[in-house]
């Protein structure tokens, strides 16, 4: 198991994960930061507001940081 | 560390928050004996499936009722704060439809179902009052449908924060604005079905809103109103005082 933290960057502001959370491979912290990042726009939609240039930046202790970027999490289709 | 004969007391101030109890029917339930148990946090006390034949009244700490899909996504259904006999219902349904976990560490006391349906036999307005405990439980599981599927983010973080508040409160007649609250962001998030970030998200929120601060295992509720009015809280589904 490894100790991730996933910090939440919207237009500037920053919502610090001072907290963190248990994932057993990179990839697994990948999925969930995936997963949030629907969940959060799915959110914001609801209010008419999308931000496909907000991010979640995962760090951890053991592993490489990344970014899960909100314009990855979602396959943009247009007629 | 909580004596059972205050978790107990706990439990007959909930019960007689609903239903009126005479001396003798007040007696009775704090004789009720059991087996003291500490649970290390998020650990299962009542699995998926297990037939018990002991009830668990919660004497400190905090617990979760939860089921689990095959992603393995979790859903807490309820929480169980002290003084609450977090399975009742298992006096006649044995079969654990859910399981239930320590959110943190949480003392417990197993008692007997032998011994609780014996009260319900020889003092009809306690077993009412067991029935109306249940029902309690039933009402606050319908009202968290409705909140983590009808309302947004924020709505649900703060619905939670103020029935906890009440919950806890109850016993001294009002709501408490602080307490302890040991979940993780991810406990939280299995309670809102909203992910971890997405909770940390609202926390700040509130917080910067001047409503609420979870931090360091601790709410702090700064606006009572405006949590409320955030949350939608209406405290009616908890039918408290309905003895008087």
């Amino acid at each position: 198991m490894m100790h991730f933290f996933m910090h939440l960057h919207e237009r500037g502001s920053v919502t610090i994960d001072e907290e963190g959370a248990d994932f057993e491979s990179e990839t697994q912290a990948r999925t969930e930061a995936l997963r949030a990042a629907r969940e959060i726009m799915c959110a914001e939609l609801r209010d008419g507001k999308l931000c496909l240039d907000c991010y979640i930046e995962v760090r951890s202790a053991g592993a490489a940081s990344f970014i899960v970027r909100f314009s990855e999490a979602v396959d943009l289709v247009r007629w | 560390m909580t004596d059972p004969i205050t978790g107990l007391s706990l439990w007959l101030d909930r019960l007689a928050l609903r239903s009126k109890l005479g001396p003798d029917e007040q007696d009775a339930i704090l004789s009720l004996r059991g087996e003291e148990e500490w649970v290390k946090g998020n650990r299962e006390f009542v699995r998926l499936g297990d037939k018990v034949d002991r009830s668990c009244l919660i004497l400190s700490g905090l617990a979760g009722r939860f089921g689990q899909a095959r992603s393995g996504e979790r859903l807490t259904s309820a929480l169980h704060i002290p003084g609450d006999m977090a399975d009742l219902h298992s006096a006649v349904l044995p079969t654990a439809a859910s399981a239930l976990q320590s959110m943190g560490g949480t003392q417990i006391y197993r008692i007997p179902h032998v011994a609780i349906m014996d009260l319900a036999v020889r003092f009809p307005a306690l077993a009412q009052a067991f029935w109306r405990d249940c029902t309690v439980d039933g009402a606050i599981l319908a009202q968290w449908s409705l909140t983590n599927t009808r309302q947004q983010a924020l709505g649900r973080v703060a619905h939670l924060l103020a029935e906890l508040g009440v919950r806890f409160g109850v016993a001294g007649g009002g709501h408490r604005i602080e307490y302890d609250f040991p979940l993780t962001q991810i406990q939280i998030g299995d309670a809102t079905s909203l992910t971890a970030v997405h909770v940390n998200r609202m926390v700040r929120q509130l917080k910067e809103s001047g409503i609420a601060e979870v931090a360091n295992r601790r709410v702090r509720i700064t606006d009572w109103k405006k949590l409320c009015a955030v949350g939608e809280f209406d405290p009616t589904y908890l039918h408290l005082h309905q003895a008087d």
